[in-house]
């Protein structure tokens, strides 16, 4: 059952419509991550009504995360990431159901953690959790976003396995550039790559989404350039895989 | 032939410009990535993604007169 009033607003929008708005409420989503841009989707996948949503973290609310991480406050500070993020989606939103997993995502334990999402969304800060998502989403067939930002500028990568390229078909490299307390981090980079993440992340769970693109957001300048991306048929991730709808 | 070279994200800082014209004597996408990490060390250093004409591209392929081609780090943070 959809609450129409409640979410009238996004309804009357074509492409949502009643029929996407039960695909948003039938649909699990894993956020990978909670910090920056993490927490900022986890509010708006709240907000708009997914039906059950996964928090993966095994961080403690610090209080230099306050400038950027959306959900906590000053009464936070030193608590499990999980508990007070769980706490306040559930106060935006008492219909949808909240997950906890207090742990952090590896190669080993990613594909119990995501099992049986609609989709991942990946708010992580490495390329080595990212891979580890990367390879658990094709193996169970779930689609992800990758998100990434630093300082102004954030990058979305939605990944359909077997339909868009993968990280790998990029060959994307491995560079750890360090904390984003160390590079530094202003809050609207966050912002700017969640919400574009977020909006990729539905046009997925809606059935929309039909080519692979990297976005590339800069909050300075508030623009946002995209690249097109293709399969590589040579990829070792997902190279044999073929897209089954639904 | 004439290519339009262009920065993303702290790339434009790095190199302190945001898109450039270059006369470029080399052939293929490999050629033009040396030509700019030699120019700017810290991008190789960062990762450097390459799109020409708003396509992803890989060192292989080849460019033409007038191709824009767009230079960007992956971002790592969260
Ligand atoms: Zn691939």
């Amino acid at each position: 059952m959809v609450d129409i009033n409640r979410y009238s607003g996004q309804i009357a929008i074509n492409d949502i419509s009643i029929d996407g708005q039960k695909r948003l409420s039938g649909s699990t989503v894993a956020v990978v991550g909670i910090g920056g841009n993490g927490a900022i989707a986890a509010e708006l996948f709240a907000r708009m009504g997914i039906g059950r949503i996964r928090v993966i973290d095994n961080d403690s609310v610090r209080e230099n995360n306050l400038h950027r991480q959306f959900l906590y406050g000053e009464d936070d500070l030193g608590k499990p990431k999980v508990i007070s993020a769980a706490g306040r989606l559930k106060a935006i939103n008492r219909s949808v159901e909240v997950d906890t997993v207090n742990d952090y995502l590896t190669e080993k334990n990613s594909a119990s953690l995501i099992r049986g999402s609609s989709l991942v969304y990946d708010g992580t800060d490495n390329f080595a959790s990212r891979y580890a998502i990367n390879s658990a989403c094709f193996d169970l067939g779930i689609p992800f976003v990758m998100t990434s930002s630093i300082q102004y500028w954030g990058e979305i990568i939605p990944v359909l396995p077997g339909k868009t390229a993968c990280l790998k078909c990029l060959n994307i490299p491995v560079v750890e550039e360090g904390s984003c307390s160390r590079i530094g981090i202003f809050p609207t980079a966050v912002v700017l790559t969640a919400a574009i993440a977020v909006s990729a992340a539905v046009s997925i769970l809606t059935g929309k989404l039909e080519a692979g693109y990297i976005k590339i957001a800069d909050a300075r300048n508030g623009t946002v350039e995209t690249v097109i991306t293709e399969r590589n048929p040579a990829c070792p991730v997902c190279g044999k895989l073929t897209y089954k709808s639904g | 032939m004439k290519l339009r070279v262009r920065y993303f994200a702290m790339f434009r800082d790095i190199a302190g410009v945001d898109t450039l014209e270059m006369d470029f004597t080399g052939r293929k996408v490999l050629d033009l990535r040396k030509i700019i990490s030699s120019a700017n060390p810290e991008f190789e250093r960062r990762g450097m993604l390459i799109a020409v004409n708003e396509r992803y591209a890989e060192d292989s392929m080849d460019l033409h007169e007038g191709d824009t081609v767009a230079v960007f780090p992956p971002v790592s943070g969260g």
